[in-house]
């Protein structure tokens, strides 16, 4: 009886152990993808940023047509297009192209601005969160970061 | 008095009874060995992709010359963190060749070598292929296009490990803007 017993404990623990082991051979593929596609995230954000950089009168003129929706909207469109990966033309879709298994990849939120600009300051200094996203085998990623704008009135 | 019988178990139901279990559990042993492999395995897996990562992000702070163009003493020092070890500092000289900058280093962690290999090349070139991002120019009315005048860089981070008789590759990409404007 006893050794009946042993063998039983023994057999249940085999196959704890085999289960196990067996299960932990996803885990690798797991985090690689991950990792790509946060790296794949992080190099749209970089597009994202240098665009702000470049740009940032012109996106702050978007900020500033709150009255007119419709005006606003066609100023959206244009600038996010560059960050949307079914235009053929736009970065989003080289970044996404230079990484083979990226099925996704674009602006995750339209980014807040922290206001520290104040009432007759010659320049504009705000504070911009960009957050951006990829794909990659079913594994979605996010990063974002905050950015200065510093514009000349 | 009376005396009290409690069967016991001969020595040839003991030794019959070791022997069965034993039958049963010898086709199970490999499963520790496998599982020992396994894990060793997936700590070296692990290690490969961290480093993977910690490359690129380290890759954020070199210079953006030394990634675009490599000048002559272009290298980057590289740091990895390693638990319950010291650090791995190394210096990887990076140098021009095929299109691309590409640097080169090994070491070892844990009796495991690894080789970090970067690659930098122009996803976009200013003076060839510039990247374009689109605006709406409201005095024109128009959608407008902005020419960089940078180059915007694509960074591939390949470490290869060697924990058997058969290397293993693992790969990682992400890009970089030229931000020192």
């Amino acid at each position: 009886m006893i050794v009946l017993l042993l063998s039983v404990a023994l057999l249940a623990f085999l196959g704890v152990l085999f289960t196990r082991t067996v299960s932990q051979r996803g885990t690798h593929s797991t985090l690689e993808d991950q990792a790509k596609a946060l790296l794949g995230a992080k190099a749209l954000l970089q597009a994202a940023i240098y665009k702000y950089r470049v740009l940032p009168s012109d996106f702050f003129r978007i900020k500033e047509e709150e009255g007119d929706p419709i005006k606003q909207n066609t100023l959206y469109q244009a600038w996010v297009a560059d960050f949307d990966a079914s235009y053929a033309s736009s970065p989003a879709r080289a970044i996404q192209d230079s990484v083979p298994g990226i099925t996704d990849i674009g602006l995750a939120t339209w980014p807040s601005i922290v206001n520290f600009s104040k009432p007759g300051m010659q320049y504009k200094q705000d504070f911009m969160r960009v957050r951006t996203y990829a794909v990659y085998n079913g594994f979605r990623k996010e990063i974002e970061e905050l950015v200065e704008l510093h514009v000349t009135q | 008095m009376t005396v009290q019988f409690r069967r016991g178990l001969s020595l040839i139901e003991v030794v019959v009874a070791l022997f069965l279990v034993g039958i049963a559990v010898l086709p199970l042993i490999p499963v520790f060995s496998q599982s020992y492999v396994f894990a060793s395995r997936q700590v070296d897996q692990e290690t490969a992709i961290k480093i993977a990562e910690a490359t690129a992000n380290q890759l954020m702070s070199v210079p953006f010359d030394f990634l675009n163009t490599a000048p002559p003493g272009s290298q980057m020092n590289l740091r990895y963190e390693v638990p319950n070890a010291p650090p791995v500092n190394i210096t990887m000289p990076l140098s021009w060749g095929a299109g691309a900058v590409n640097g080169s280093a090994s070491f070892k962690i844990a009796q495991t070598p690894f080789t970090v290999g970067v690659a930098s090349h122009r996803l976009y070139d200013a003076s060839v292929s510039p990247m374009v991002f689109q605006y709406y120019d409201t005095l024109n009315s128009q959608v407008a296009s902005y020419v960089c005048t940078d180059d915007f860089l694509q960074l591939d981070v390949t470490i290869t490990y060697t924990p058997g008789k058969v290397p293993i590759v693992a790969s990682l990409t992400t890009c970089r803007a030229n931000m020192t404007q």
